[in-house]
C-alpha cells in the first residue's frame, strides 16, 4: 500500500491514479486501516473475477517489454509466480485471505511511504508534486498555476495517526520512503525515532536518497535497524546527470555515491541504483550498470516513465536509438550470463549481476520496440524552452548530437 | 476468463525420484518413502524411478533407508535426481539433507553406500521452502 506525498491512498505502490476506477482517499478522512481494509475489499474482488484493472498499467507495460514488475515482485512476497501461477496461488500462505469477499481483517505490512515534494534537486524529468525546486520553478514560468498541495506528513495530526498505525501492526515488515528528498525531510527522522522508541527496528527500512545530501543524525537512527535498502537515485556517470538531475554536479555526486556504498557495505545494507531512463540519459546508462556491476550493487527502476509523457525514451528516432542500444548490447555481452529463470527478486545478493543484466536488457527490448511517439516533441521542446533559460543551461551542450534532432523539431 | 474461482483445491505436485546403483558383491535393501508412503521396499539392483504426487499445500519428505544385514561389500544405492514438478531438488539441494548412519558420516552426499537412513525434510509446505531455497526473499504471512 502507498500513502502519496498529497497524502492520498493508492492500492499499490505501482498504481496509475489517473486510471483508477475507485475514488481518492485520504488520511485526512479514512485510516490507513480502514482503507486497507475496506476500501480495497472492492478492487481484490475485480482482482478476483479476473479483470485486469485499467489502474495496472503500468505493470501491464513492464511485462510487455519483459521488465520484471511490480505485480511480479509483490506477488512473490506471497509466494507466487506468474509461470507456476495457479499452484502457487494455492499454496500461497495468503490463500484463504484473498478468498474472503468482505472486508479483510489484515493489516498493512509493507507500505510505500511518500514523504512530500520537499526536495533540493529539480530533476528535469520530474514532477512538481514530487519537488519543491521543481514545483516553484513551474510557478515561476507558468508551467503551473496552483501551488502544490502541502505534504501531508507537515501535519502533525496526520502523521500522528500514520505512525500510530504502523506502531499498532503486527508483523509489519516494510516501510520504503521517496520524496522528495527523504534526508531533508523531518518526517522521515521522526518517524525512525517513533519506531526505535517502540522497539520495532526488527522491521525493514528503504529509502531513496539523490545524492546530495548526507546526514550523520540520520545515519546513526538508520544503522539501528536490522535491515536497510538503500536506493541511490543516479542517471548516468558522466556529466549528462547534471542535466537530467539539476542541479546536482557529477563530480560531487560521485564522491557521495562511493561514501554511501562503502557506508552500506559497513553496515550490510543492500544498496542499489535507482534509475529513472529517459531520451536524455538513455544512451548513457550503460555506465550505470556497469559501476553497479563492478561495485556489487543493484539497479532498480521502478518502471518505464510513464509522466512527463514527453520525457519518454520513445521519442527518440530510430537513429538515436540505435547507439543507445549498440551501447547496452555491447555492455551486456561483456558480461557472462547464466542460463537461469527471470529474477523476480532484485535484492537477493547472489543474483545482483544476473538482474542487472536482464533489467538493461529490458531497456533495450523497449528502444527495439516501443512506438515511436513524434507527436510529444512540440509539447518537449515548449518545455525545453521554457525551462532551460532559469537554469542557464542547454540539452546541446550535453547532447551535440541531438542538435539535428531537436533543432528539425522546433528547438 | 479462467479466474480465481475456477481454481480447484485437488492440485498436485509431482514427485519424481531416479535411483541408481553402484555395483558390489550384495545389494542392499532398501525401502524409498514420500511422506510416509512407501513407494519402494525391496533389495535394489539396477536403476529404478519412482513417481508419485502431493498436495500442492503438503510439506514434503523424501527418505531412503538402507539396510545391510551382513558385513558384506554392499553396492551403493545413488541419489540420482529427485525432482518436484521438473524443478530439481537433487541433486542440487544436498546439503539440505540429513543422513543418519552407523559411521557417523553425515557430509552431504548423493551416494549411500552406508545403512541408514537419508532424509530431506521440507518441514514446511514444498513450495514454501523451493521460494525460500531459491533465493525468492520474503514469504509474508497473515
Amino acid at each position: 500500500m502507498r500513502i502519496t506525498n498529497q497524502g492520498y491512498y493508492n492500492f499499490c505502490r505501482w498504481e496509475t491514479v489517473k486510471y483508477a476506477t475507485t475514488p481518492r482517499v485520504h488520511i485526512r478522512d479514512v485510516t490507513p486501516v480502514d482503507f486497507f481494509q475496506q476500501n480495497m475489499a472492492p478492487i481484490r474482488e475485480n482482482i478476483r473475477n479476473g479483470e485486469v484493472l485499467p489502474a495496472c498499467r503500468l505493470c501491464n507495460q513492464m511485462e510487455e517489454y519483459n521488465k520484471v514488475s511490480g505485480r511480479q515482485k509483490q506477488l512473490l512476497k506471497t509466494g507466487i509466480v506468474l509461470n507456476n501461477f495457479e499452484k502457487t496461488l494455492l499454496a500461497s500462505p495468503y490463500y484463504n485471505e484473498f478468498k474472503k469477499t468482505s472486508r479483510s481483517n489484515l493489516m498493512p505490512v509493507d507500505w510505500q511511504v511518500d514523504l512530500g515534494n520537499h526536495c533540493n534537486g529539480a530533476c528535469i524529468f520530474c514532477k512538481p508534486q514530487d519537488s519543491s525546486v521543481l514545483a516553484n520553478e513551474f510557478l515561476k514560468n507558468n508551467l503551473i498555476k496552483d501551488k502544490i498541495p502541502t505534504s501531508w506528513c507537515n501535519d502533525p495530526k496526520l502523521l500522528e495517526k500514520f505512525t500510530d498505525t504502523i506502531i499498532h501492526t503486527p508483523n509489519l515488515k516494510y516501510l520504503h520512503f521517496i520524496g522528495g528528498e527523504t534526508l531533508i525531510t523531518p518526517a522521515f527522522k521522526k518517524i525512525l525515532k517513533t519506531l526505535i522508541k517502540h522497539n520495532m527496528t526488527d522491521i525493514a527500512i528503504g529509502f531513496t536518497t539523490n545524492l546530495m545530501v548526507w546526514d550523520d543524525e540520520i545515519n546513526d537512527l538508520l544503522v539501528q535497524f536490522e535491515t536497510v535498502n538503500l536506493g541511490m537515485s543516479i542517471e548516468t556517470m558522466c556529466r549528462v546527470n547534471d542535466y537530467a538531475r539539476y542541479p546536482s554536479k557529477i563530480s560531487k555526486v560521485r564522491k557521495l555515491l562511493d561514501r554511501w556504498v562503502k557506508f552500506g557495505k559497513e553496515h550490510n545494507w543492500l544498496t542499489q541504483l535507482r534509475i529513472t531512463p529517459t531520451w536524455i540519459t538513455v544512451e548513457n546508462i550503460d555506465e550505470v550498470f556497469e559501476y553497479a556491476y563492478t561495485n556489487g550493487l543493484g539497479v532498480e527502476s521502478c518502471n518505464f516513465l510513464d509522466s512527463p509523457k514527453f520525457m519518454r525514451m520513445s521519442v527518440l528516432p530510430c537513429n538515436l536509438r540505435d547507439k543507445a542500444i549498440a551501447r547496452l548490447e555491447t555492455w551486456i555481452n561483456s558480461k557472462p550470463r547464466q542460463n537461469s529463470t527471470t529474477i523476480i527478486n532484485s535484492r537477493h545478493p547472489d543474483t545482483l549481476h544476473q538482474q542487472a543484466l536482464e533489467d538493461a536488457t529490458s531497456y533495450m527490448t523497449y528502444l527495439k520496440n516501443a512506438p515511436y511517439e513524434p507527436e510529444l516533441l512540440p509539447e518537449l521542446i515548449e518545455f525545453l524552452k521554457v525551462i532551460e533559460p532559469g537554469r542557464n543551461i542547454s540539452i546541446l551542450n550535453y547532447k551535440p548530437h541531438y542538435a539535428e534532432f531537436l533543432r528539425s523539431n522546433g528547438y | 476468463m479462467q479466474n480465481f474461482y475456477d481454481l480447484t483445491d485437488t492440485k498436485s505436485i509431482a514427485i519424481s525420484i531416479c535411483l541408481d546403483i553402484n555395483k558390489c558383491e550384495t545389494n542392499p535393501n532398501v525401502i524409498v518413502l514420500v511422506n510416509d508412503c512407501v513407494l519402494f521396499d525391496a533389495i535394489f539392483s539396477t536403476h529404478v524411478e519412482l513417481n508419485t504426487t502431493i498436495d500442492v499445500k503438503d510439506n514434503l519428505n523424501v527418505s531412503i533407508v538402507v539396510r545391510h544385514d551382513n558385513e558384506q561389500k554392499h553396492s551403493s544405492v545413488l541419489i540420482s535426481k529427485i525432482t518436484a514438478d521438473g524443478f530439481a531438488i537433487m541433486p542440487n539441494h544436498n546439503y539440505l539433507a540429513t543422513y543418519t548412519n552407523a559411521q557417523n558420516n553425515t557430509s552431504p552426499t548423493s551416494e549411500l553406500g552406508l545403512a541408514g537412513k537419508w532424509e530431506i525434510d521440507t518441514k514446511q509446505p514444498l513450495l514454501w521452502w523451493i521460494h525460500e531455497i531459491s533465493g525468492h526473499g520474503w514469504l509474508l504471512k497473515p
